[in-house]
């Protein structure tokens, strides 16, 4: 009788855990040690228990291999982004701040956390493929010539060419590829136009240029906020998606101001908090 | 057989030196004891093993939770000394590859000091 019962509480307890109900836990563990229990059931209760401890053991060590891989593929991005900038050191920088300013934008656009982590992949890779050109070119102070200007253009292919061998990186393809894209279809490599270019390079679009207009470049001086935002909303339509210039207008000068002055130590640890933010668990 | 627990906070932080058996009836405390000092940031505790005579499942379950309270708030947990029929509960459960168990206390200590 006394086995009986007790072997019938053991099997309650044990099809709660099964079915996924881990408050008859502790139940389980008070079987183990409760004289009330039968010897023979407490240590089949204790064997369970034991069971199901190494089953939560396992379970955390799997939450954190998938946090060391997540971790390490973040050190890649970061370390991709340091080599190109090697050779162009002008875009390390820049690279950052368009990170974040394609984040908030998307932000405030909506753009649901799936996107803003391509968005966050492709914009810090956005000019990877610049690592394929020529320093005559890739480092030239003035205006490049109509054959060197289609030499530069062909860092889009060989930037997909890079990110598109890895699984992790392939939703970078997006904004790497289709970053110059024009509104209007003038933009290139493909020449798609309005809605057929993808969201993220839509978004990308207006920040790259905004950054570059008040940046100093070795080519030209920096322009101040108001006079971006002029060419920029001028160009709203041709070049820029008008509704991606009418959500970015009212953001601007914060943006600027919040991360124009930052060196590059300050911008490095802003990115990646942000970017944690974006790929930590919660999706 | 009961369960004692001797704690000592020094400079580096916490030491623990169990004995006795750490089952359902006698974990309770200790699990507490780790969870509180835990809610510290970058806390850290060195349990040592070597009078402990017996771990059941719910003495394991005290060093999981702990543990992943640690990770939560940068804290330190370093288990040392382990008597071999102790060591073997933890490696069959797969806790080794989760917990940091250093065999000799010396180095444990170190370890500690550099937490």
């Amino acid at each position: 009788m006394y086995e009986d019962q007790s072997l019938d509480r053991l099997r309650t307890v044990v099809e709660l855990i099964a079915n996924g109900d881990y408050s008859a836990v502790s139940t389980l563990l008070e079987m183990t040690a409760n004289s009330d229990v039968s010897p023979n059931i407490a240590a089949l209760a204790e064997a369970f228990s034991l069971m199901l401890v190494q089953i939560e053991a396992r379970e955390w060590h799997q939450e954190l291999l998938i946090k060391q891989l997540l971790a390490a593929n973040l050190e890649m991005l970061e370390l991709l982004g340091a080599m190109v900038a090697k050779r162009d050191s002008d875009t390390s920088a820049h690279n950052y701040r368009v990170t974040m300013y394609s984040v908030r934008l998307a932000e405030a656009m909506g753009l649901d956390r799936a996107d803003i982590r391509s968005l966050i992949k492709g914009a810090f890779l956005h000019d990877i493929g610049k690592i394929a050109i020529p320093d005559s070119i890739l480092l030239k102070p003035n205006r490049l010539d109509e054959q060197e200007f289609a030499i530069m253009r062909t860092h889009v292919a060989h930037g997909l060419d890079i990110v598109g061998r890895s699984s992790w990186l392939k939703d970078a393809m997006d904004v790497v590829g289709y970053h110059h894209e024009k509104y209007d279809g003038s933009g290139y490599s493909t020449g798609l136009a309005g809605e057929a270019i993808p969201l993220t390079a839509r978004v990308f679009a207006i920040v790259d240029v905004f950054d570059a207009l008040t940046s100093l470049r070795p080519y030209k001086g920096s322009m101040r906020v108001e006079e971006a935002l002029t060419i920029i909303t001028e160009s709203s339509g041709t070049h820029f998606a008008p509704e991606v210039v009418a959500a970015f207008t009212p953001l601007a000068l914060t943006l600027y101001e919040s991360l124009h002055q930052l060196d590059e130590p300050a911008l490095i640890q802003a990115m990646r908090e942000l970017v944690a933010s974006y790929f930590e668990e919660t999706p | 057989m009961s369960f004692q627990s001797e704690m000592l906070q020094t400079e580096q932080g916490w030491q623990i030196a169990l004995s006795g058996r750490l089952d359902t009836t006698t974990c309770g405390e200790l699990e507490q004891s780790l969870l509180e000092i835990f809610e510290t940031a970058a806390s850290a505790i060195l349990i040592d093993f070597s009078a402990l005579e017996y771990i059941s499942s719910a003495g394991l379950r005290v060093f999981l939770v702990a543990a992943k309270r640690a990770k939560q708030s940068k804290g330190t947990l370093i288990l040392c000394a382990m008597p071999a029929a102790i060591k073997n509960v933890f490696a069959i459960s797969g806790f080794l590859k989760i917990l940091d168990v250093i065999d000799d206390r010396e180095l444990a200590l170190a370890q500690l000091n550099r937490a």
